[in-house]
């Protein structure tokens, strides 16, 4: 008798466990299903979330990588030589350059760009042309005086004002320094000239074997850096920029053989070939009115 | 009397002939056979750009009004300093005009390139702006003495 109890006992405690291992087993699947579900839920949720700002920085990126590689940040049209009449370029050697290149061109008894003027000089910078004139100073001459950009563009009134410049500035004073040059100088423009419009242009790239490791020389990613500032700061001011660069670059990132003419030198002046690119780029890309 | 009534008209002769013989003493330069012999006889030469009277005005600043005659060239390669002028001025008034912006030519151009392209801005320095009666020269080149001597050549 106490035999059969003991057993029917220990039956009892055997199907018991069995069972409350069940129940547990569906408590635990339960929980787990309600842990798993509450998981799903989360990362799903995360998941959208995850996918909208996955969506919302591809559009980003898209409308980013649109505007990068808009060429100008304005609406444009093809313009004819009319449309530079009122227009003054504005530049360092690089520019002398093309004003050579127009001079010549013109004295051919080619029309390049209507009348057009030039204030161009070697060594130009937007530091620079913020001195007072000197014998040493660089800034242009106009009717063969030697005077600052804005008393030119006092006489000159253009109604439209393009400027490259920033290879004689990166190195020797930094981005920011150089950002802050061309805000005073172009400032000092428009009070000469109200109304002007701006027209910046990205500086051109080197010639990447002429690129030098020593610190302070000019190099490209010290330009394209520049390059991105300047667009930002002349979206800012409501400025036009015109990011040329690109134009005139080979796989490297640095200016393309072809297009540069002292690639022995300073690897930064330009050819015909890269001048003639130039030109139908300005043709191109004019401000709608 | 008569002695020196004659010594007197012999004085007064002689400082006649010296007034007419400084006037016949100044140069006349044919300055446009200067420029074709120089650009037919120097390579260098040969390849830039004949400057016309829009490019006198826009590169040096000089009226034209004040010109009786010129010829120059210009490099088109900006790396190039290069650079020729020779004018007669209309009269010594213009001549310094026109002589003060060729000046002012060579100073910026100098002034330029003396920290970027040091052989170029050497080539300046062995330049000068130089002028004779009512004409002004300036020859930027390492062909400058050839220049030179081709200019003086057509001195008459």
């Amino acid at each position: 008798m106490k035999r059969g109890l003991i057993i029917v006992c220990a039956c009892l405690l055997i199907v018991s466990s069995f069972f409350s291992g069940c129940g547990t087993s569906d408590t635990q699947s339960t929980t787990e299903e309600v842990t798993q579900a509450t998981e799903e839920q989360t990362t799903e949720a995360t998941s959208e979330e995850v996918t909208e700002t996955q969506e919302e920085t591809t559009e980003e990126a898209e409308e980013a990588s649109a505007s990068e590689e808009s060429p100008v940040t304005y609406e444009y049209t093809q313009v004819d030589d009319s449309y530079f009449n009122d227009a003054v370029f504005i530049g360092d050697s690089i520019s002398y350059g093309f004003e050579l290149y127009v001079t010549e061109k013109r004295a051919n008894g080619e029309t390049v760009l209507g009348e057009a003027k030039f204030l161009t000089s070697g060594s130009l910078s937007y530091g620079n042309s913020l001195w007072d004139v000197s014998d040493e100073s660089v800034h242009p001459t106009y009717n063969g005086v030697k005077m600052k950009l804005e008393d030119a563009i006092a006489q000159i009134k253009p109604g439209k004002i393009y400027i490259l410049l920033g290879t004689n500035d990166v190195a020797l004073y930094g981005v920011e320094q150089t950002i802050a040059n061309a805000d005073t100088e172009i400032s000092r423009m428009l009070e000469a000239s109200p109304g002007a419009e701006i027209f910046i242009m990205s500086t051109t790239p080197k010639y990447s074997p002429a690129e030098s490791d020593v610190d302070g020389a000019l190099n490209n990613a010290d330009i394209d850096a520049l390059n991105v500032a300047m667009r930002q700061f002349a979206v800012e001011k409501g400025y036009n920029f015109m990011n040329i660069a690109p134009l005139f670059k080979d796989e490297t990132g640095g200016l393309a053989a072809d297009y540069c003419s002292d690639k022995e030198g300073m690897g930064i002046h330009f050819t015909s070939a890269a001048y003639d690119i130039w030109l139908n780029f300005l043709y191109s890309y004019g401000k709608q009115q | 009397m008569k002695r020196v009534l004659c010594f007197i008209m012999m004085i007064v002769t002689g400082v006649v002939f010296a007034g007419c013989s400084n006037a016949e003493d100044a140069k006349k330069y044919d300055i446009q056979k200067a420029g074709e012999e120089i650009v037919s006889q120097i390579e260098s030469a040969s390849q830039m750009t004949k400057v016309n009277d829009d490019i006198l005005t826009s590169f040096y600043g000089i009226d034209t009004a004040d010109v009786n005659d010129y010829f120059a060239l210009i490099s088109t390669d900006s790396t190039k300093q290069d650079e020729v002028i020779m004018v007669e001025a209309k009269d010594a008034d213009a001549l310094k005009r026109v002589q003060e912006k060729i000046q002012t030519r060579y100073d910026s151009k100098y002034a330029q390139t003396k920290d970027y392209l040091p052989e170029e801005a050497k080539l300046i320095e062995a330049s000068k702006v130089e002028t004779d009666g009512n004409y002004v020269w300036m020859f930027i080149s390492a062909d400058a003495d050839k220049m030179n001597e081709i200019f003086q050549g057509t001195a008459a």
